[in-house]
Parts: structure tokens; sequence; C-alpha cells
């Protein structure tokens, strides 16, 4: 079986969410010796990135994607102990949580998985996260991006006070501050001072590229 | 503005029977988050019947909205399943951990008794005080969580969307259990004569789709409105939260009598789709207009609501498009309450609810 025709099957086992179908061929394009990293990007990536293009046209909802990511799971454990040597270039590093007094991750989940099938490298704190930790883990990993979910009015300000953390610190401007979640919109973002707000995990990583790119 | 002619009660029987009414019904979509009204805590709240009571019968002498209802809660069915919960002192409660972790475990699970396990005693017997105090001037209420939030409290939401598609045939029985648990519940919401109002986030099209909500959620809401109509000849009303438009037909045929529509959707399309078979209720924006805005800010809205829905024949009752968030100000769910007695006052004056500003 050539390289091609492999990565086309491994990505459309992603989208079919086919667990034993990836774990079968991402194995065996280990015994071909073809390069992990290059069936990461070329099969599982592209099959998420098909997976989230579904997603936006509405052919898939939630229950698929997460269905699909822990396909797509499946396949990194696999490869991802494979891969020869970290890549050199400097990625665009992002902070992941959703905010203290808060534990409805699922958005926050999306958007991770949305954000690292793009390639962005993300460091995920979890869920009722410690405000400071934000700041704290950002800081430790040199990361360019922190991002906030909630989904409850009663834990929204905690987003506030991680901006105004940051302004104490004088770094505010060393990271873009994006926020997300059902009660947050465009006019809370500039309220608070956020960078961004978006509505969904598409629109998230896309702003995250246009953010980087400008 | 005009003084309310009607009781509440007078104003929502004649409603319910298309009869006149003196104006527009507001109902504020409170509960919990207003605890610090009375000077609370939420853990306090969610622990004692009286404080419950108190509340709603607080808050009903300020604003004399057009129902008081005690929420059981997203999670009260769950809890008495067997889910545990946090209570933080001043902040809603959490799911800690589901009562369910694994597929193989639905089939053990027992529907709840609501006399006995978790807060659903509490609630019931708040309603009764409640009932008892002020029931002769409102129509009385208990809020529960739809049959697939609930489900979605009892084995993790994150499970409940990935089981739908792995394992549909347990997620099926789990939603009989749930929907037992709920409809044990509205048997004795029925002997105390008080309505049941679903909410039902999970439900939402942000989240499912209109397949899955026909397949795992509309079936068993249809269950528990049959449920009930059989022992009161009332139907339940509903809420749910984000987007909804493309369930807005399945919703209205499990029966239910209202739907309140989350700010995300347009009441003006809800009109148009659902105005001639149920009431519509929502939907002024809970954050940016109840919360944080003005008076002025909430009187704007609360026009926009009522001329969008101006005509719709089942009527219209105002409301936030979600619950109201802790601390908003009381001047503003007292101007969403003037709004109906300015702009929702009966003959309906044209002139000033369709003028500019």
């Amino acid at each position: 079986m050539n390289e091609e025709k492999l990565f086309q099957e491994i990505s459309e086992a992603v989208v079919e969410m086919e667990d034993e179908l990836v774990e079968e061929l991402c194995n065996k394009s280990l015994e071909l010796l073809i390069p992990a990293d290059k069936t990461i990007t070329e099969g599982l990536v592209a099959g998420m990135n098909k997976v989230g293009q579904l997603y936006e046209e509405q052919e898939y909802f939630l229950p698929e994607v997460l269905t699909c990511s822990d396909t797509l799971n499946i396949g990194l454990d696999i490869l991802k102990p494979h891969i020869e040597k970290e890549s050199t270039d400097n990625p665009i590093k992002v902070v992941i949580g959703v905010v203290e007094g808060d534990t409805h991750d699922i958005g926050k989940n999306l958007v991770k998985i949305m954000t690292e099938s793009a390639g962005i490298e993300v460091y995920d704190l979890g869920r009722d996260v410690p405000l400071e930790k934000f700041i704290n883990v950002a800081e430790e990993v040199n990361a360019n991006f922190i991002c906030m979910s909630t989904l409850m009015t009663t834990t929204m300000m905690g987003m506030k006070t991680v901006i105004d953390m940051l302004k104490q610190r004088n770094i505010r401007n060393k990271y873009k501050v994006m926020i997300g979640g059902g009660p947050i919109s465009q006019k809370f973002a500039d309220e608070i001072g956020a960078d961004a707000y978006t509505v969904d995990a598409n629109e998230a990583v896309k702003r995250i590229k246009t953010m980087v790119a400008s | 503005m005009r003084k309310d002619q009607m009781t509440p009660k007078e104003r929502m029987t004649a409603f319910a029977q298309g009869l006149e009414i003196d104006r527009i019904p507001c109902n504020p979509h409170m509960g919990v988050t207003m605890a610090p009204f009375i000077g609370i805590t939420l853990k306090e709240y969610y622990h004692s019947a009286e404080r419950m009571a108190e509340l709603e019968i607080a808050l009903f002498e300020k604003l004399r909205h057009d129902g008081v209802s005690v929420s059981a809660t997203l999670r009260g069915v769950a809890e008495a399943m067997g889910s545990k919960m946090h209570y933080p002192d001043n902040n809603i409660s959490l799911l800690l951990a589901p009562a369910v972790n694994s597929v193989d475990e639905i089939e053990s699970l027992k529907p709840s008794d609501p006399e006995k396990d978790g807060k659903l005693p509490l609630v019931l017997k708040a309603i009764k005080i409640i009932k008892d105090k002020i029931g002769d001037e409102v129509n009385v209420g208990a809020g529960l969580a739809g049959p697939f939030s609930t489900a979605a409290s009892v084995v993790g939401t994150e499970n409940l969307l990935k089981w739908m598609l792995k394992y549909p045939k347990k997620v099926h029985t789990l939603m009989e259990i749930v929907t037992e648990s709920n409809n044990r519940f509205i048997e004795k919401a029925a002997e105390l004569g008080i309505g049941v109002g679903f909410s039902d986030p999970v439900s939402s099209t942000s989240l499912i789709s209109v397949k899955q909500f026909n397949e795992f959620s509309a079936p068993y809401i249809k269950k528990s409105v049959d449920k009930m109509k059989s022992l009161t000849g009332r139907s339940i009303s509903i809420h749910i939260c984000g987007t909804s438009k493309g369930i807005w037909e399945s919703v209205m045929d499990t029966g239910v009598s209202s739907f309140s529509i989350d700010n995300v959707e347009d009441l003006a399309e809800a009109k148009k789709i659902m105005g001639d078979r149920i009431t519509i209720s929502g939907n002024v924006p809970p954050v940016d207009v109840m919360q944080k805005g003005t008076r002025e800010d909430v009187l704007r809205a609360a026009k926009e609501c009522i001329k969008k829905t101006y005509g719709s024949k089942k009527g219209y009752i105002l409301s936030s498009g979600c619950q109201i968030p802790m601390y908003s100000p009381m001047e503003n769910i007292d101007a969403l309450m003037d709004a109906v007695r300015i702009y929702g006052s009966y003959p309906i004056n044209e002139e000033l609810l369709f003028s500019e500003e």
C-alpha cells in the first residue's frame, strides 16, 4: 500500500470514528517505516480537519466531534512515541482552561481539539482553574495566547480578574487573551479588555491564526 | 404606566383560556440566583425549604410577577438518582461526580423517589409553603430539568453525547429511567395542583443535531407531557438555552404549552413558526441587558420583544432569555415588570409600541 492511500484511509477512519481500523492502520504505518509525524499530519490530523469542516457545515455535532477526537487520540497514542525529533520551528502556544468555579468543559475541550488539530501547541489546564494559574503556566511555557471559557454568569468575572492581574504584573501585552462560552459576548469581551471573543471552536482557531499573522 | 387590574392568578387563568386580560404577562426567570435579595447564600438556599419559600414570597411581594416557582435545579433529579453535587457558598451547584461512569452501570440505575431522595423533598415542601401563603394570588409551579439534561448529569454530558453514537440502546434505557424519575415528581406536582416547567439546555442544537433530539430527547419530553396532561389536563412549559430553531417543530410536537427561547434566537422567527400553536416566552438578554444594562436598556429590549411577538395567536409572556444572573440590579427586574405595564397594557397602544425612539 502506498503512503498516500494509507493516509487517506487513516483520515477516513477518523471521520468515521473507527477505532480499531485507526489502530490497525497506524501500526501498519510504523511497519512500513513511514515517519510518524508525517502519518499524524497527513492522516490523523487531516481527518480531524475534515471533522471540523463537517461540524462547521452542521453535518456533525458535538457527539460526533467528541467521538472522532477519541479515535484521533488512539492513533496519536500509537504514533507519538515514534516521532524522531521535535520540530524545531516555533509553534504557537496556547494556554486554555475553564475559569475557577465552573466545571462545564465541553466547549473548552472542543476548542482544544480543533486548536491542536491546527498544529498549535495547547496546554490544557482543565476545569475549575485557579485564576492565577492561567498566568503562571502562560509565563512558564512562554505562551502566546491565554484562552478562558465559562458557561456560567456567576464565574465570568473571573476572566476580568485574570486580565487585571496581567496588567498589574505589567505583562498584559505579552499575551493575547481570548474568551468564550455561553454567557460571553463581544460586548463583554470589549468591556473587560479581552483581545478576542469567538462564538465557536472553528472561529476560535481561525482567529488565533489571523491574530498570529497580523 | 397603568396599574395592574388583575391578580397574576386571574390573569394567567384567563390567558390560558384565551380570554381577555389586562396586560401581557411577565415572568422573569429567577430562583436561586436571587438568594442575595433576602440576604442568604446560595448554599443556604439549596439546603432549606423555608429559605426557598421565603425568597419566592419576598420576590412576589416586590414584583407581582405572573408565576412563582421553585426549581429542583438542572441537577436535582440526577442528584436524587445518585450523582454527587458540590454546593459552593455563593455559586450555582456543580456536578462533582456522575452516578454512572460506564454504560454497564445504566441497567442498575433506579428511578428517584421525590419524597425521599436528594433535595427533591425540600423542593416539594417549599412549594407547599408558597402555595399556602400566596397560592390564591399567583400560580405556583415546579421547575425540572428536561429528561435529556437530567441524563447528562446522571452520566456526565460528554459520556451521554458519545454514548448516543456508540450505545444507543443503553442510552434509551437511561432515558426511560430518567423519565420515570421525572414522572414520579410530576405525580407529586399534580397532587399539589401546581404547574411544571422543564429547562433543557443539553437538548439545544448548540450541542446535538435535530435527528439526535428527535431520537433521544423529544420522545421522553412527550412522555412527561402526556403524564402531566393525563393527571391534570394541563401541559408542561419548556425552556431551552442556546440555539433551538431547528427543533422548534419537534418541540411543539411533544405537546408542550409554551416555549421560552434563549436570546440567541429571534422572537419574530419564533412567532412566525410557533405562534399559532404555542405560547412564546423570552428573550431579553440576561447578561448584557438584565445584569449589565440600565433601566432604559431593559425597557428598550422588552419593548422590542413585545413588538416582535405582537399578535402572536397563542400569546406571549415577557421574560429573560435565560435565568437572571446573580447580582443583577433589582431596578432592572422592576423595569422588566414595568415594561409590560407600559407597552403591554390592553388595549395595546400601537402607536407607542411601534414608535421609534
